[in-house]
């Protein structure tokens, strides 16, 4: 078994050298050339940092082939990457650089004066200045399996995002159980949807260097415009395709789909929400014969952890199951007394497995809540993941998705905590007390307030826009006089979601 | 044209009733359009004026801003 992903670019770099690796709207990139530009964004790091290992780096810096070559020479210094979102608010990327504390930040042309704080600023551009020696070439061998590979942050519901940490093994055993199971090889050409930030992208990353596929950056601009986005698949001859759910039924409920035929495509997978089987029979019926997945998990066990490939008819209105574990992983659902569930009977999806997560960076608290010694086991160490997410089994022994515990929720595919929201929104001056829900029939994100100054709804956006990021701002703010409260004197959110519905 | 320019504000404003918007705003950089809110702005567009927006004409160049919308629905308009 490989020790780190370093060994996946190497195998590649040495079977592929010339084949095109990855490639964005900019340029394209060799498996030769990502090991060489990998060593000499490691040898920056050695340079600028010292001798450091198994320390966070953050990679700021838009979507593009630069932020592989920063990951991929980041883990071969034997540290560990987290990506940030460029178009997330400032104040927002200050709290998540406060948790991380990276040793440096890379990135991209022009120097970030917003991430003062950040000790060494690395420009990818000083790329061409960097010296390899030996040393470094082999530097990545001092990896083991249980080092960091990255740090994904997630929103929280205190309103601080948490920085889940994920080890080379976990995505080492992820990736070689997706080769088993969906056949990627060399003629595998993925069209990368999920941002960088978001581990959906684990897939197409990883799977491109394992497999000496290639990997092409679509645009994300394209995914509002159905036409271009399908003649751009034509023209890169995308034949696989893993995208969160929203982008998938964009594109059917756009009708182009009868009209444009992707003629290589073989394999579409998602994740990161319900895939109602309305828009999925859309694509059934344009596509029947090729490989349709339903795969499910949360960030903090490696992307994916049951999967459900398609292989019967549903009726629009009936759910599609989220199927069964992965290999090398077990499913425990559970209920209130922490017993396994009976027929029909709902339970928390918990996890086990090589795939969890080494829990929340620099929060023992939160990992402690979250990871927990299996409850069906008293003998020895035996963490598991509670997911938060109820779920039940059908008749045919696979798993169905029903609803969250608490209020997280999933919108555009982006996974968002309501408190998170609700703390920004608590935090403005003029705002007493807020709540946030979410109108599943229009998927919106609502926000009641209630204040003590004079502020407008279009004042309390505009002040929102400076803490979170444009997919978690209300689409529709509500200013009361008290919120509702139930028996208990908690607010009452029933009342709330359907008075705005 | 100016009447296309207030009915495709109006059509926004439904879709982000607190966003500044002006006439020449950049609505794909911004993100204020994005994949559902196109689909919402066409059809909504081509109930209101009875046409058929073809996908050829979706496109990130004629969806930059509402002066360049409305120069498109413009140009639909004439030509029918």
């Amino acid at each position: 078994m490989k020790r780190n992903i370093v060994e996946y670019l190497k195998e590649s770099a040495e079977k592929y050298p010339d084949k095109t690796a990855f490639l964005d709207e900019r340029r394209k990139i060799t498996f030769k050339e990502l090991d060489d530009e990998a060593q000499k964004i490691a040898a920056l790091i050695y340079a600028r940092c010292g001798n450091i290992r198994n320390k966070p780096i953050a990679v700021y810096m838009e979507k593009s082939v630069e932020c592989i070559v920063s990951f991929l020479g980041i883990a071969y210094s034997g540290n560990f990457y987290s990506p940030l979102d460029v178009h997330s608010p400032i104040e927002r990327i200050h709290k998540i650089i406060d948790v991380l504390q990276p040793a440096a930040v890379i990135y991209h042309t022009e120097e970030p004066d917003e991430l003062d704080d950040c000790r060494e600023k690395i420009s990818i551009q000083d790329i061409e200045k960097a010296e390899i020696d030996i040393s470094i070439r082999e530097k990545y061998k001092n990896t083991a399996d249980i080092d960091p590979l990255y740090v994904l942050f997630t929103s929280g519901s205190t309103g601080q995002p948490k920085g889940v940490v994920i080890s080379h093994r976990g995505v080492i055993d992820y990736t070689e159980w997706l080769y088993d199971t969906f056949s990627f090889d060399a003629d595998t050409i993925f069209g990368n949807q999920a941002p960088f930030y978001f581990d959906n992208s684990i897939l197409d990353i990883y799977s491109t260097l394992r497999n000496g596929a290639c990997m092409v950056i679509i645009p994300e601009t394209l995914f509002r415009f159905p036409k271009v986005l399908m003649d751009y698949i034509n023209e890169n001859s995308i034949n696989t395709i893993f995208w969160v759910p929203s982008a998938l039924i964009g594109l059917a409920n756009s009708g182009i789909l009868d009209k444009i035929h992707a003629d290589k495509l073989q394999r579409v997978l998602f994740c990161g929400e319900v895939m109602p089987n309305k828009q999925l029979n859309i694509w059934r019926k344009n596509y029947p014969d090729i490989l349709y997945a339903n795969l499910y998990g949360p960030t903090e066990i490696t992307d994916v952890c049951s999967y459900y490939i398609v292989n019967r008819q549903f009726q629009d209105e009936e759910p599609l199951p989220i199927g069964i574990a992965c290999r090398n992983t077990e499913i425990l659902v559970l209920n209130d007394n922490n017993e396994l569930v009976g027929e029909n009977e709902l339970g928390e999806l918990c996890v086990r497995g090589t795939c969890l997560s080494m829990g929340y960076y620099g929060d023992q608290e939160k990992t402690s809540k979250a990871f927990v010694q299996n409850p069906l086991n008293s003998k020895y160490c035996d963490t598991i993941y509670r997911t938060g997410d109820l779920v039940k089994y059908n008749a045919y022994g696979e798993l169905v998705y029903v609803s969250r515990k608490d209020f997280q929720i999933k919108h555009q595919g982006h996974r968002i905590e309501l408190g998170e929201i609700e703390a920004a929104a608590g935090s403005l001056e003029g705002v007493n007390q807020a709540c946030a829900v979410y109108d599943n029939c229009n998927k919106k994100i609502v926000l009641f307030c209630t204040l003590s100054a004079e502020l407008t709804e279009k004042m309390i956006y505009r002040l929102l826009q400076d803490k979170l990021p444009q997919y978690m701002l209300p689409k529709k703010i509500k200013i009361l006089s008290a919120l509702p409260l139930n028996i208990n004197g908690k607010i009452d959110r029933v009342t709330l979601k359907s008075n705005c519905m | 044209m100016e009447e296309y320019r207030s009915i495709i504000k109006e059509i926004l404003g439904e879709i982000e009733p607190y966003e500044e918007i002006e006439n020449d705003t950049d609505l794909i950089e911004s993100q204020i359009l994005d994949s559902l809110s196109i689909v919402f702005l066409v059809t909504q567009l081509e109930d209101k004026y009875n046409i058929v927006i073809d996908e050829n004409k979706v496109l990130p160049q004629n969806f930059k801003s509402i002066n360049i919308i409305a120069g498109i629905l413009n140009e639909l308009l004439n030509t029918r």
